[in-house]
């Protein structure tokens, strides 16, 4: 039986932010994750991270955290971060009365709303459309949620903190009150892990009501479907909110090479609900039109789905329940050893792992301070290392790399030293061999799918069409074998995109599927080949 | 301009270069309007007859298979008796430009592709020469460094999957990069054009001897890298002392610019004229039938007249279709793109394709309905126009990717269409 | 973003302009027209740097050609290139074969012989291959006078219809003599034609040399004729099909602000002379006996405009000339890229395929509408070579 002090069950930014946390204060953790890192909502938003204007006339509270963290985050993130700022561009349908208290609010909570003329935001942005009577620019940005979880991981890791991932937890033992351990079967060996803790962190996010149940806990939390669209091209380079009170499709988001949109909210009972329906694409195509009136004519790569875990102990729901956080010690309600994390939202997931860090080390007697708030996630790679890779890696392909892989880079590089060629597999995102190689051979990766969560593989304009082969190619040219064999591994990579392609198939996304058929069944018989080998 | 030609043939993939072969072999005046140079040069160069019906390979001779078609299928209107017509005529044009297509004795040649896999096909250039596989006990499967999409390593352990070939013995090498300091990633074409040349065709011959006294093997499988033209494929398989056998790959796929050029060359000397960079978007129909196509150009509209017209636009890929959110029309007359059961399109774009990727969707084998003449139909079963004929993947009633039918549907029914527009005028 | 920036989103990296683009063919150093093109606007537009290998594009537009999906690849390529090079101001080589009509303009106070010696004595090359343009080009020499002033001076007739002409840089200042062929072919169609005093350099070779501002200049100069002439009724065409493109596709895709009232309509001259020929107002039958072998090559900015090969179609008309085409690809000049001395070798390698079919058709001259095509014909093929109006007026004109 494996021992630790703490177990922190749901692997999204804030069970691993606790979980860095705990590892940088001296305490013994260890994290369960029924899927791979960030593969519940942490990775399904539409990575903006909050200057909190858009909680400022309703829930000032969250507005204010927002803004704190925001600047925190630029500080020991950057390389998550893209510092692109934001507007909030009133149209004119939209209720002046509420832009004016909006100014009001952000002034009360510190958000710098700074007005900017209509004619020079268009310029900014010139794609906006031009019946924008009133635009402010924010202090927003973006954030890649997936990255920033893998960079706490390997912050996380060097402290000493675990996080065993595609464990899914089977239960909660309890012995007079009090928890004393968990059980988490590891979903791709079958075998069952036994770990003996004094403590228990619920972070499941969406599935923490499940969670919950195991010790015989009832939680108020009840999982909101949001839709969103990735866009081909950037074509703000802003975030682009719609100045009027909070609803669905009113933020855009400049995404590293795409444009994120949404989102919808809608109740469902299913935490793992995350396919997304033509009804919402084309519904959040109707509302984004007049903020950009061409977007019908800018491609879509895919839409994608993912469920908020909102708090909801009075019944709201949907845009109703508060976005803020909520920590419960069940120690209330007389089981010692265990809280649970809800709500929130990714922009404040640090301060939500320092509040729960902080009950947690009240309860074991641990007395070290919290120093997530200073501390770099990332240490920045040395000027040998940019120089060493800018000789193998293309040229602005370098900081793409760097800000992907963090604390491996320096790694990465001394690899690629060696080698004659580090070509590029993936054209569209600009992945190179050495990355992928990298990444596959992390123990947490088990398939081409892992790995493009972590690189980008096949995230791109032809959706996989092309270096999705040349992957497989590469690793098995280098011995990096999956439990797949690699001719069905890259049908399930095929299959994962083909889910996001589907509901937003027609015009140039369907011709991208017409050719990646002629390619992978016409050319290659990879249909054919499924049904005639052994696996 | 309104300079009248008596068959405008649109599109420059198989079916379009075909009907236009076809058309001006009849003695007619021909032009062919492009926009794009089409599918056919970036493929693999195979010509794909039929190698599944519903999931369930094709054995013998696919033309003896057509039968088991449904009666909307092209191939069934076209009739056995015009396929075989139509691919001897390609056969013959193919043969006489340095391409020669052949096929094998038995039954579909099971090509092995850069992802270790067989594709059942009918016809190909000599390089593709698969059958050859059954013979051979000892095969090395040769990669070159600095190509990205193609490893021997994937190859073999794909190969090693398929239960028939199990007593092949496979071994892998590597020939060196032969471009180093490209600054791109080599493609199979950029290391074809390169064989072109006398250095590159002596590059490729003695790494392959070189690895052959290394590693003596009976065959040897290579990327469609072989040149791009049957005189120095002749002069490589001269050279080396075991047969080569080329992979089908990835786009640029080297075997179908092969075809391409070859069936380009037989135009220009036919004397077809050709309009590129335009693209077809009306049509002047009057009554029953078409006078002029109205084209997009970098200097504005164009129209083109002719007595008939060949539209071999392709499909979704091809730019033949327009699609919108749960609708999908041809794109030059507006006809309705139906299912292969002649049903419209289902209203939810879900509803247009399986779960499973490789389950079987409703837009890939939607398509213009068309009768035995390759005329347009209307809902009435009657022809939309008596002056029009489509060809190629525009057709509906086939799924190209799951049947592995692509270039002998549009080689077939380009064939039909020429020729019922060579009657109308 | 302070350019226009065309979408990138129509590519589905189907690789058909990797396949047709002949700088890629030539050189491995080339990232090829996807990547510099659709795929890498995607990370323009997200700050990050430029491509080493943008400037091998030579803004052929085979690429364009080639497409099958509508992408405008060139214009992209050069969008990038114009931002590059706000941020890096261009060599003076590239101020030089941007500027040929200015610096012609110059120039235009000393007489041909010495400007020509000026220009064309092997120490003059020397420094000009100092400073980038490669020695071993062929470069064109300087007319006596300018087409356009000598046409001013020239008497046409009493004709019925007028037509105005752009003329182009290269017939304006190197090759008045395939100017006055064509005048000569339009006069006995019945047309005057006249040279609007605005009308100056199309912009292409500042495009295509990273100067966008001064190429919008120069389309504004251009536009008020070309608009002027439209309120008067008056058909524009031009003999070059550079320019034609230029006016026609390139201006509105850069500069879409200035053409809100409608878009320029410049004609393909040569589309022109057919249409004559339909309407009855010229006569093909030939004065003379010519019984030449002719192999016409298309340039690429003539295939690019969608409207087929009316030169050829001209000439096939002509009684008496064997006519092939050449279909041999591009000629690799594009411009001004083959003066380039980095790029020399490359323009050379693009052009070998045509250059060989030329040598070995038997053909005593060649022909194109292209006037740096022809150049790079002469150089490559060894053989004169003749725009597509002047053997029109070989075979129609009566010899004294």
């Amino acid at each position: 039986m494996k021992q630790t002090s703490v177990v922190i069950i749901g692997g999204g930014a804030t069970g691993i932010g606790i979980l860095r946390d705990l590892s940088m204060r001296g305490v013994d953790a260890v994290l369960l994750e029924r899927g791979g890192l960030a593969h519940g909502t942490s990775s399904r938003f539409h990575g903006l991270l909050h200057s909190g204007a858009r909680y400022a006339v309703g829930d000032p509270e969250s507005a204010r955290e927002c803004i704190e963290e925001n600047f925190i985050m630029r500080r020991i993130g950057k390389q998550c971060v893209e510092e692109t700022e934001g507007f909030f561009a009133a149209l004119p349908e939209d209720d002046p009365a509420f832009a004016a208290r909006w100014v009001a609010a952000c002034r009360e909570a510190g958000i710098a709303a700074e007005a900017v003329d209509p004619e020079e935001a268009r310029r900014l942005e010139p794609r906006l459309s031009p019946r924008v009577r009133e635009v402010y620019r924010v202090p927003d940005s973006c954030v890649d949620g997936f990255r920033l979880v893998w960079h706490n991981a390997l912050s996380a890791r060097r402290y000493g903190g675990e996080a065993l991932t595609y464990h899914e937890v089977s239960a909660i033992r309890t012995e007079q009150g009090r928890v004393v351990g968990v059980e988490a079967r590891n979903r791709m060996t079958g075998e069952t892990v036994n770990i003996a803790c004094d403590y228990v962190v619920n972070a499941a996010g969406s599935w923490s009501g499940v969670v919950a149940r195991m010790a015989g806990l009832d939680v108020c939390v009840s999982p909101d479907k949001g839709t969103l669209i990735v866009f081909n091209h950037r074509f703000t380079s802003r975030v682009v909110n719609r100045l009027h009170k909070s609803s669905d499709g009113d933020i855009f988001v400049p995404h590293g090479s795409v444009t994120i949109f949404g989102t919808t909210s809608t109740p469902t009972d299913d935490p793992a609900d995350s396919a997304p329906t033509s009804e919402d694409v084309v519904r959040l195509l109707d509302i984004g039109e007049p903020l950009f009136p061409d977007l019908r004519s800018y491609r879509i790569l895919r839409a994608f789905a993912g469920t908020r875990p909102l708090y909801t102990p009075s019944n709201a729901s949907g845009r109703a329940a508060s976005r803020n956080f909520h920590i419960v010690d069940h120690m209330d309600e007389g089981l010692r050893g265990m809280a649970s994390i809800f709500g929130g939202k990714l922009t404040t997931y640090r301060l939500m792992a320092e509040r729960m860090s902080d009950l947690v080390c009240r309860r074991l007697g641990v007395t070290t301070p919290c120093r997530t708030a200073e501390e770099p996630i990332i240490p920045d790679p040395s000027p040998e290392t940019l120089e060493r890779a800018a000789r193998s890696f293309p040229a602005h392909g370098v900081k793409l790399v760097a800000d992907r892989l963090g604390d491996a880079f320096a790694e990465v590089v001394g690899n690629t030293a060696g080698e004659a060629d580090n070509g590029m597999l993936c054209e569209c995102e600009m992945v190179t061999a050495a990355e992928i190689e990298y990444v596959a051979r992390d123990p947490d990766t088990h398939s081409l799918h892992d790995v493009r969560l972590r690189t980008r593989l096949g995230m791109g304009t032809c959706q996989g069409t092309f270096c999705t082969l040349r992957a497989a190619a590469a690793l098995a040219e280098r011995h990096v074998d999956f439990a797949l064999s690699p001719g069905r591994d890259v049908q399930n990579f095929l299959q994962e995109r083909w889910r996001g392609l589907r509901p937003a198939l027609w015009d140039t996304q369907l011709k991208e599927s017409e050719l990646s058929r002629a390619v992978y069944l016409a050319t290659l018989n990879l249909d054919g080949a499924c049904r005639e080998q052994n696996n | 301009m309104s300079r009248t030609t008596d068959i405008l043939v649109v599109g420059s993939g198989m079916a379009g270069l075909a009907a236009a072969i076809v058309a001006r072999s009849q003695g007619k005046r021909v032009a062919l309007l492009s926009r794009g140079c089409g599918s056919l040069n970036i493929g693999s160069g195979c010509v794909d007859v039929l190698g599944y019906i519903d999931g369930r390979a094709v054995a013998g001779n696919p033309l003896d298979a057509l039968d088991a078609l449904p009666p909307r299928h092209p191939y069934r209107l076209v009739g056995r008796e015009g396929v075989e017509t139509a691919l001897g005529l390609l056969r013959e044009v193919c043969a006489r430009r340095d391409a020669p297509l052949n096929a094998a004795a038995t039954g579909n040649r099971r090509v092995p592709t850069i992802l270790g896999t067989l594709k059942p096909t009918w016809l190909t250039l000599p390089s593709f020469q698969a059958e050859r596989l059954e013979t051979a006990e000892t095969v090395l499967v040769a990669g070159i460094r600095g190509l990205k999409d193609s490893h021997p390593a994937l190859v073999t352990a794909q190969l090693r999957r398929y239960p028939h070939p199990a007593r092949i013995r496979w071994h892998e090498t590597h020939l060196e990069n032969p471009m180093p300091g490209a600054h791109r990633n080599l493609s199979p074409l950029d290391i074809a054009r390169l064989v072109e040349t006398a250095e590159g065709a002596a590059w490729l011959i003695s790494g392959l001897h070189k690895a052959l006294r290394a590693t003596p093997a009976d065959l040897v499988l290579l990327p469609p890298v072989c040149g791009l033209c049957g005189t120095t494929w002749k002069g490589l398989a001269a050279a080396v002392p075991v047969p080569l056998v080329e992979m089908a790959a990835l786009p640029p796929g080297v075997g179908g610019l092969r075809l391409y050029t070859a069936l380009l060359e037989e135009l220009r000397s036919l004397g077809v004229d050709m309009i590129e960079n335009a693209r077809a978007v009306a049509a002047e129909c009057d009554g029953g039938s078409c006078r002029a196509l109205v084209a997009e150009t970098a200097c504005g509209s164009r129209r083109f007249e002719a007595r008939a017209f060949v539209m071999a636009t392709g499909g979704f890929m091809g730019g033949g279709f327009q699609s919108s959110p749960g609708e999908a029309r041809e794109a030059v007359f507006g006809l309705p793109v139906l299912q292969a059961d002649g049903a419209p399109l289902p209203q939810r774009p879900e509803d247009w394709s399986d779960k499973d990727i490789f389950g079987s969707h409703a837009f890939a084998s939607a398509g213009v309905m068309v009768n035995a003449d390759m005329q347009p139909l209307r809902a009435d079963g009657a022809p939309a126009l008596n002056n029009v004929f489509f060809a190629g993947r525009s057709v509906g009633g086939y799924d190209f990717a799951a049947e592995k039918s692509g270039n002998g549907v549009a080689v077939a029914t380009a064939w039909r269409a020429a020729l019922s527009a060579c009657a109308q005028c | 973003m302070s350019i226009h920036h065309p979408t990138p989103d129509a590519c589905i990296a189907c690789t058909a302009c990797v396949v047709n683009c002949p700088v890629a063919r030539a050189t491995p150093n080339y990232l090829g027209p996807r990547l510099v093109g659709p795929a890498y606007e995607r990370f323009r537009l997200l700050g990050l740097g430029e491509e080493a290998s943008l400037h091998y594009c030579s803004n052929c537009k085979n690429c364009d050609i080639s497409c099958p999906h509508g992408v405008q690849v060139s214009a992209i390529n050069m969008t990038a290139r114009a931002e590059y090079c706000l941020a890096h101001k261009p060599a003076l080589r590239d101020w030089v074969l941007g500027h040929g009509e200015l610096l012609a303009r110059l120039l235009r106070p000393l007489p041909a012989g010495l400007k020509n010696f000026g220009m064309l004595n092997p120490l003059t090359r020397r420094a000009l291959d100092r400073i980038g343009i490669s020695a071993r080009a062929p470069m064109p020499a300087f007319a006596p006078e300018r087409f356009r002033d000598r046409l001013a001076k020239t008497y046409q007739g009493m004709q019925p219809r007028k037509v105005a002409l752009f003329p182009g840089c290269f017939i304006d200042i190197y090759d008045p003599g395939t100017g006055f062929d064509l005048v000569w072919a339009l006069n006995r169609a019945g047309y005057e034609v006249i040279i609007p005093k605005e009308f100056s350099c199309c912009g292409l070779p500042m495009i295509a040399n990273g100067f966008r501002k001064d190429a919008e200049k120069n389309a504004k100069r251009n536009l008020r004729a070309l608009q002027r002439m439209r309120a008067e009724g008056i058909p524009v065409i031009s003999s070059c099909p550079s320019c034609v493109l230029m006016h026609n596709q390139d201006v509105p895709e850069f500069f879409p602000e200035l053409v809100r009232d409608g878009r320029p309509q410049v004609l393909d001259a040569q589309a022109f002379l057919l249409d004559c020929v339909e309407r009855g107002e010229l006569s093909l039958t030939p004065e003379n006996e010519v019984a030449e072998r002719i192999i016409y090559h298309a340039p690429c900015h003539l295939r690019a405009q969608g409207g087929g090969l009316p030169g050829y179609e001209l000439l096939r008309l002509l009684p008496g000339l064997r006519v092939d085409n050449a279909d041999a690809g591009c000629c690799g000049i594009s411009g001004s890229y083959g003066f380039k001395k980095e790029k020399y070798d490359v323009a050379m390698t693009v052009g070998a395929p045509l250059f060989d079919k030329v040598r070995r058709s038997g053909a005593d001259l060649s022909c194109s509408e292209c006037g740096t095509c022809r150049i790079q014909l002469v150089h490559g093929a060894n053989r004169p070579s003749l725009h597509p109006v002047s053997l029109l007026r070989r075979v129609l004109e009566k010899r004294a």
